[in-house]
């Protein structure tokens, strides 16, 4: 809000100059700047931002109010009476009959007819606060209402009494199918829990959001219905909300106006309609309902507000703090004081609420700084989080640079990759239209990073992500949320120079995965044939835990390089972090390493294309039972002197005993068996 | 050969070696296995004895000479200044290094903090309940304070958690204090995008609960963090401000680090850069949870990670944070 500190000096004396004064407030929890003045009357001006449980900050009072609590000056709020017997009116015989339909909505209604108005400018002074505060001058009676709304915080409405049917106003929810036209020119269809202030025939205003243009005040405006009244702040929310019209008006509603304010407010505007213009007649004023406001008591233990506060606050200065905020402050004993709270302080009703306004004002400044002496919590890290940090650790130790992506992804990224589930988690009010889905994959954020990347001439391109996923939703249950690690690869395996030139693909990723799995200390996992949109068919596996699948991982296939148009292809692999935590174990058990040394051993086979290297190895395992420590392929090669459909594959064999030495010809001997079972079981030729 | 022709000979090649390598195949032409001076010595047992002495003097002499000139050639080229057989110019061959995203790096460096003071990480859900993320935390239905948790709703009736205040309603549901937790995590709110909003975005939220913890203690663990993460020299201002979920709330306020409090663009002249938000946890909170009323005190704090990282590097555009262009994340390896 824009506050007039000229303005503001009406009611109170500011001994600050403006930026002190500034710093003053906004240490005290009323943030202010000073804003420049850029409309040239001179005056200084702060920008206020006001929290939403001080409605009584939205106005220069309530500022004026805060003042005097900060810097210990006299409130002189502002009157609405003239000298007995000098009333500059006669009064009007006009009557108007009130009647409020729903009491909660609004509890208290009241208007009072002004006769012989005119369409007049306002005094200069009100011109310039008016201006100066952001509002555009009309003429005096709106003027007025503006002004009254600025200064005290009560939304006043101006009708033109000639524009409405009969001499009836009722408070009422819309009707079926009613609209009204705002005085912002724009039409609003009404909802049944919209409350509107209505005459004989249809709404005239939308109740504390904004009146009709119908019965707007202009210049032919002889007579006003002037309305001041209590609504309640959910109410005039949902239909601000709704009908997405906001109001200086409603702005206030919503917040909760001093519900005292009322008459108050009324007969300040009507005082200065009758000081500053035509006023001829006046009527009674006409009501219906009643002041909602009880008073309420808070009985404030101070041991307790120092307890909280860890600082003792003397207790004359917390009464004097009191006291200057407007509140009633009575001592009941030494340590216990009973609080008695205005109309315009909705926000205080517990005895925290004074804690905290007594500390504000003290200045938070002035609480010391110490450690909690508290005992420690017992329980331990929640273990994803330190699996995913193992993660992390892994592939940004492997060169990968880690992303993070939305997760909100695109339905139809996702269709064509064939990741959308029917029911998926879907937002209702997207802020971007594209993005639609929680995520159920880490596949289209990483690709879509690659396609970037490939994009701006990346030759070497590894990035990873860490981050949940999103199953489907049902209403009324929270979708499954598992923490997910995926990666992607293209490019040059080597960096450098020095390096073999070769480009990563299927294998370095398969290590990549398997070194991944053995960081996290899972040792035991299998792979198996794997088929998905994502990835060219049969160049990709599943990872298999425990029996469950946990991942996926292999080359990428044609349909997201259709999707995301990146010209050369990688390799990505996906892992549920979540799924691993019963399967990661964080101590490792030492295995006594074998006392009597190994034999290395040679065999290079040609088979058929179709015999996988993998049942060769087992075979050898299976051949050698205890004496096989290690299989390894160093080795597989094709074409050249190989026949067609045929490859070569080249084991190390690693033999050796648990109990002995091995001699050379026990090796040998088991090593031509192993050859001979292998020659016959997979039609292989030994090289 | 003549055994003197052979020496000369042999001294010849030594003093002509001008690398360990041809000096060390010389070694082996006369000295080695079969060299030539080994082959002449042995073949002196199959002499006829009178001429062994004679002979064997002569042999054992060149071999001799021969090893004295392998050693000092040998020394001689060892010490010369030998011009380099390798471009030492060319760039090292690195082993390939990834990064944390700078978020990351963000939140481990508080953690550090934090866990010293004994704060445990924990995790929360990103799709919550509006319980969770409104009721509990005290901000009700209808109610203006919800303007600034504006949220993101599921066609399932939940919500993306707009703060990660959520998840203290989450620990507190399921443990008893004392409680003292650091939960990193996305948010989400329907901003509209630009170079300081971003619709998701990290923040770190604290939770400290026991029977004793004051509104200094909060003092005093923020201004701790605040000295650890960014300095010593950080000065900080708590000013009091309004949460629904705190009482008495304050947003805390470090001297900027960029100007050192002078006034910069960054800090728009005022010396001072908001960096979280704090308070008291409100009573209500701890009602919603189920705790005994009075029994518990505590407070909270949260923090926008983006922000704290584009403070730390100079980065003035949030969106790059989710581009994720090699180019801005190779920067923080």
């Amino acid at each position: 809000m824009k506050v007039c500190l000229d303005w503001v000096k009406d009611y109170v004396n500011v001994k600050d100059k403006p930026p002190m004064l500034a710093e003053r407030l906004t240490m005290r929890g009323l943030e202010a700047h000073i804003s420049v003045d850029d409309r040239g009357s001179g005056l200084a001006v702060f920008d206020t931002e006001v929290t939403s449980n001080r409605p009584d900050w939205l106005s220069h009072v309530g500022v004026a109010r805060e003042i005097a609590a900060v810097s210990g000056g006299k409130l002189n709020l502002p009157g609405s009476k003239f000298p007995k017997g000098k009333m500059p009116w006669e009064l009007s015989g006009e009557t108007i009959r009130v009647r409020i339909e729903d009491k909660k909505r609004c509890p208290y209604y009241s208007c009072v007819v002004l006769e012989g108005v005119k369409d007049e400018p306002s005094p200069k002074f009100m011109h310039d606060r008016l201006t100066t505060c952001g509002l555009r001058p009309v003429s005096l009676v709106v003027d007025v209402t503006n002004y009254v709304l600025l200064e005290l915080g009560q939304p006043l409405h101006a009708f033109d009494l000639d524009l409405l049917t009969e001499r009836e106003i009722i408070v009422r929810t819309a009707r079926p199918g009613e609209k009204i036209r705002a005085i912002d020119r724009k039409e609003y269809a009404l909802a049944k829990e919209d409350l509107v202030i209505a005459d004989h025939n249809h709404p005239v205003a939308i109740a504390g959001v904004m009146g009709g243009m119908e019965s707007e005040f202009g210049h032919k405006t002889k007579r006003v219905l002037l309305e001041s009244a209590y609504f309640q702040p959910r109410t005039v929310r949902v239909t601000s909300k709704r009908l997405a019209l906001m109001s200086e008006s409603s702005y206030r509603f919503e917040r909760g106006v001093d519900p005292l304010l009322v008459d108050a407010a009324r007969d300040r505007a009507v005082y200065l309609i009758a000081k500053y213009g035509s006023l001829e007649k006046i009527s009674h004023v006409h009501k219906a309902g009643r002041v909602a406001f009880e008073k309420r008591k808070i009985t404030l233990h101070l041991p307790d507000m120092d307890r909280i506060l860890g600082l003792k606050i003397p207790p004359p200065a917390v009464r004097k703090i009191f006291f200057r905020l407007g509140l009633g402050v009575r001592p009941k004993t030494k340590s216990v004081i009973e609080v008695t709270v205005p109309s315009f302080r909705p926000d205080l009703t517990r005895p925290i609420d004074l804690v905290e306004e007594a500390a504000r004002i003290y200045g938070y400044d002035r609480i010391p700084e110490t450690i909690p002496t508290g005992l420690l919590p017992g329980a331990s890290e929640v273990k994803i989080l330190e699996i995913e940090e193992a993660a992390a650790q892994f592939l940004a130790g492997a060169g990968y640079f880690e992303a993070v992506s939305f997760s909100l992804e695109n339905d139809d990224v996702l269709r064509r990759l064939s990741f959308l589930a029917a029911d998926a988690t879907t937002i209702v009010n997207p802020q971007n239209r594209e993005l639609t889905v929680m995520r159920p994959s880490l596949a289209p954020g990483l690709l879509r990073a690659f396609a970037l990347n490939a994009d701006h001439g990346a030759e070497s391109i590894r990035l990873f992500e860490i981050a949940r996923v999103f199953g489907p939703e049902s209403e009324g249950k929270l979708p499954a949320e598992e923490a997910h690690a995926a990666f992607i690869l293209s490019g040059k395996k080597d960096s450098g120079w020095g390096g073999s030139n070769r480009k990563a693909g299927f294998f370095d990723l398969k290590g990549l995965v398997e070194s991944f799995l053995e960081t996290l200390n899972i040792q035991t996992y299998d792979f198996r044939p794997y088929s998905h949109k994502l990835f060219a068919e049969g160049e990709a596996l599943e990872v298999f835990v425990g029996g469950e699948a946990v991942g996926y991982f292999g080359a990428l296939g044609r349909e997201p390089q259709a999707v995301f148009g990146y010209k050369e292809g990688g390799c990505f692999a996906e892992i549920n972090l979540t799924r691993l935590v019963p399967h990661c174990s964080k101590i490792v058990k030492y295995v006594q390493p074998c006392r009597f040394p190994s034999a290395k051993r040679d065999i290079a086979l040609i088979v058929g294309e179709d015999v996988s290297s993998s049942s060769i190895a087992e075979c050898i395992k299976r051949m050698g039972r205890e004496w096989v420590r290690k299989v390894e392929v160093f080795d597989v090669f094709q074409g050249g002197s190989i026949p067609e459909g045929k490859r070569s594959l080249a084991f190390s064999v690693e033999y050796g005993s648990e109990e002995r030495t091995l001699t050379s010809e026990e090796v040998n001997d088991l090593h031509r068996k192993i050859g001979t079972e292998l020659t016959n079981n997979f039609n292989a030729q030994i090289r | 050969m003549d055994i003197t022709n052979l020496i000369d000979e042999a001294l010849e090649k030594i003093s002509r070696a001008s690398a360990p390598d041809i000096l060390e195949s010389v070694r082996i032409e006369y000295l080695g296995r079969n060299g030539q001076i080994t082959k002449l010595l042995r073949s002196i047992g199959s002499l006829p004895s009178d001429q062994r002495s004679e002979a064997g003097q002569e042999a054992n002499a060149a071999r001799e000479k021969v090893e004295a000139a392998l050693t000092e050639q040998f020394s001689r080229i060892a010490h010369q200044p030998k011009k380099s057989k390798i471009d030492t110019t060319l760039p090292g061959i690195r082993p390939l290094r990834g990064a944390f995203h700078p978020v990351r790096q963000v939140i481990q460096d508080a953690r550090a903090v934090f866990r010293r003071l004994g704060f445990e990480f924990v995790e929360g859900r990103e799709v919550e309940t509006e319980f969770h993320n409104f009721t509990a935390l005290n901000i009700p239905l209808d109610h203006p304070s919800r303007d600034a948790f504006d949220t993101f709703y599921t066609k399932g009736k939940n919500l993306l958690r707009s703060q990660t205040s959520t998840v203290q309603i989450r620990v507190m549901e399921t443990r008893k204090p004392p409680l003292r937790i650091i939960a990193p995590g996305r948010v989400y709110r329907p901003d509209t995008v630009d170079a300081s909003h971003s619709f998701m975005f990290h923040q770190i939220e604290g939770l400290l609960v026991d029977d004793r913890s004051t509104f200094s203690d909060l003092k005093g663990v923020i201004n701790l963090f605040l000295r650890q993460f960014f300095g010593k020299n950080v000065k900080s201002r708590f000013r009091p401000h309004f949460f629904p979920f705190t009482e008495p709330s304050v947003e805390v306020d470090m001297s900027c680090i960029l100007c050192g409090g002078k006034g910069c663009m960054t800090c728009k002249r005022t010396g001072w850069l908001e960096i979280m938000g704090a308070g008291m946890v409100d009573p209500a909170v701890f009602q919603s949870v189920g705790y005994p009323s009075g029994k518990y005190r505590g407070f909270a704090f949260g923090m926008g990670v983006e922000r704290i990282a584009m403070l730390r590097h100079g980065i003035q555009d949030i969106r790059l944070f989710y581009e994720n262009d090699l180019n801005f994340l190779r920067q923080f390896s």
